[in-house]
């Protein structure tokens, strides 16, 4: 059953992905001049600058309500495009079905805001 | 443009009762943001009276014909009914419940009320759920609520390492399970209806597969964990002792009643091909179960773990119906599915009412309860006995009917284990009654000697109390009514489409 003669050109497409950065590492490592490690190759490099600080900072909690808020609206639009492109076809009920689901958004949004999530200080 | 009104947007008011509870729930947020209530008592009240209705609304649905709804998405039969009125009587019991503890413990109640709800829809949308996209969005809105109650207390610690513990487990369950749906969709041909699933694996005939075996076996892993049954348990204990106690009396009863319903209907539609494979997994699962969480229970000292085992071996117990796999097994299964409800709650509630007037759930500190507080003694012994199966109470029959019927079908392997283990089980709930009525020594703890019982007057009842006595009464009266409610259950049952294999 799990001979499926369809998916070869798939096979050879993974084959080819793992390969590909198994070549780039073997590659530079063929490559690479081998020279004594100095005190500058140990230096962590982030696009010319040197880093400061460390990279586990806290983030101001107000950044994921927003971004909370904002995938109530993202999702509603996702939604609402197929239906308002199919809007001749699917008549009154599914226009009525759309109105209670932008409905209950709206009250999250009302609930968000008047719970204070949406401001910053 | 054609702008007509399609009679089928009601869809003949099959989700009439979750349509109640969704509307209850939206008018309780939208009086919570409007009004500026200080009696929060009202959204009690609501939701109380929703629920009702919405069961009321399911009783007078059970005359009607099984309908399949939403294109395929929502089956109502009587099966899944009688399901979703226990989802919904879990929550009317559980709500009085978290009442005084919510007030005690200063949280924000809307948000309490709205997640118990959402939960509770989501549970009756999963019994009824007939295509695996419902089945795993209707689980995931039970499962997320649950999390989320599970971490209502945000300021104490344990209850954010139950929440991170179950949050994760439960992430990682779903995965699996989702991997399961996967197989099945590819297996039958690309087909996502639970009956045209069953109809694709044969056209495809794959319906004996090792694929489908595999599907199988990663559906009952990932149910397994929702239900807690046994190489899947590990989480509950830990669950259990950190979260709040109303949230854990409706977690231990109302994601059972889901689970079960789910695991029922699933495997009998989608895997009629497999039924050795399925019966002996689950009846592998259901032995370890009934052994393990009874013997580990003797062990516990704290109260909420102690019960968490108790519900591990409790769901094993309901397994044996469901491994019968005929119509009197999935009656008696549902029978003690009932009693189970008031047994389990009637338990908690005493619980809840002993750690609000002292604070603690360590087991020797109920010690001399007697002394200070005789009847709610009395029914948490009550509570407890039903709960191990002694003869005049509700436990004993329903157990009795669960063991006859698998006794019947030759699993008689699965009922000795049952009866020991209920022996077992007997050993450690008397060993609580002991400690509760022990006062020859003269021992109270200080918890005791603190506890302080406000009213002795039979009217002024806080609302832990009503519902404590509401699950004694069940349990202690429901085991004698047992005739009718089988013959109700039966006559309920027989229109139905799969259980009269």
């Amino acid at each position: 059953m799990f001979l499926l003669p369809k998916y070869n050109s798939f096979f050879i497409f993974l084959l080819l992905a793992s390969v590909i950065p198994i070549l780039a590492f073997s590659i530079s490592k063929f490559l690479a001049p081998n020279n004594t490690q100095g005190p500058e190759k140990l230096t962590s490099y982030e696009s010319g600058i040197e880093p400061m600080g460390d990279a586990w900072i806290q983030f101001q909690i107000r950044y994921y309500m927003f971004a909370l808020v904002f995938v109530i609206f993202d999702v509603e639009t996702v939604f609402l495009y197929p239906w308002a492109m199919s809007f001749n076809d699917l008549g009154l009920s599914a226009f009525i079905e759309a109105l209670v689901f932008v409905f209950i958004l709206i009250i999250g949004l009302v609930y968000a805001w008047r719970k204070g999530a949406l401001e910053w200080s | 443009m054609e702008l007509e009104l399609d009679l089928s947007f009601f869809y003949k008011t099959t989700i009439l009762p979750e349509c109640v509870l969704i509307f209850c729930l939206i008018s309780i947020l939208i009086l919570d943001l409007i009004l500026k209530i200080k009696d929060k008592n009202v959204f009690f009240f609501i939701s109380l009276v929703s629920l009702l209705l919405s069961i009321f609304i399911l009783i007078f649905q059970l005359k009607e014909e099984p309908v399949i709804s939403f294109l395929g998405n929502f089956q109502a039969d009587n099966f899944n009914k009688i399901f979703r009125i226990f989802i919904a009587l879990c929550s009317i019991l559980c709500i009085p419940l978290s009442i005084d503890f919510i007030k005690c413990t200063k949280l924000a109640i809307t948000e309490f009320l709205i997640f118990l709800l959402t939960a509770t829809i989501g549970g009756m949308f999963l019994c009824g759920a007939n295509d695996l996209i419902t089945i795993f969005v209707s689980l995931e809105c039970l499962s997320l609520c649950s999390y989320l109650l599970s971490g209502y207390t945000k300021k104490d610690v344990r209850s954010n390492e139950a929440v991170m513990k179950y949050l994760l487990i439960g992430g990682t369950s779903s995965s699996i399970l989702a991997y399961g749906f996967s197989w099945l969709y590819g297996l039958s041909g690309g087909e996502f209806q639970l009956q045209k699933i069953a109809d694709g694996l044969v056209s495809t005939e794959m319906y004996n597969s090792f694929g489908s075996l595999l599907a199988l076996v990663f559906i009952i892993v990932g149910i397994g964990f929702k239900l807690s049954l046994v190489p899947f348990h590990q989480w509950t204990p830990d669950v259990y002792e950190g979260s709040p106690t109303p949230v854990v009396a409706f977690l231990s009863v109302a994601s059972k009643i889901a689970g079960l319903a789910l695991l029922v209907r699933l495997f009998n539609i989608v895997f009629p091909f497999l039924p050795n494979q399925w019966h002996s997994l689950l009846e592998i699962s259901a032995i370890c179960s009934m052994i393990l969480g009874n013997l580990v229970a003797i062990t516990q000292t704290s109260m909420k773990r102690m019960l968490a085992y108790s519900s591990i071996s409790q769901i094993g117990y309901l397994m044996i119906g469901l491994v019968t796999g005929n119509f009197d097994g999935y009656t008696s299964m549902i029978v003690y599915l009932l009693f189970y409800i008031f047994m389990n709650l009637g338990t908690f509630a005493c619980i809840i009412l002993f750690g609000l007037r002292t604070g603690t759930d360590n087991i020797r500190d109920y010690s001399g309860l007697i002394l200070k507080d005789p009847l709610l003694t009395f029914s948490l012994a009550l509570c407890l006995l039903s709960l191990g199966g002694i003869p005049p109470l509700s436990g004993f029959f329903g157990k009795l009917y669960l063991f006859w019927c698998a006794w019947k079908t030759g699993l008689y392997f699965l009922v000795f284990i049952g009866l020991f283990t209920s022996v077992i089980s007997i050993y450690y709930y008397l060993k609580i009654i002991k400690l509760l009525i022990t006062t020859e020594n003269k021992e109270v703890t200080s918890y005791v000697q603190s506890y302080t019982v406000s009213s002795f007057s039979l009217l002024s009842k806080n609302s832990i109390e009503v519902s404590i006595i509401i699950c004694v009464i069940a349990s202690i009266f429901l085991g004698i009514f047992m005739n009718p409610i089988i013959n109700i259950l039966q006559i309920n049952l027989h229109l139905n489409t799969f259980t009269n294999i």
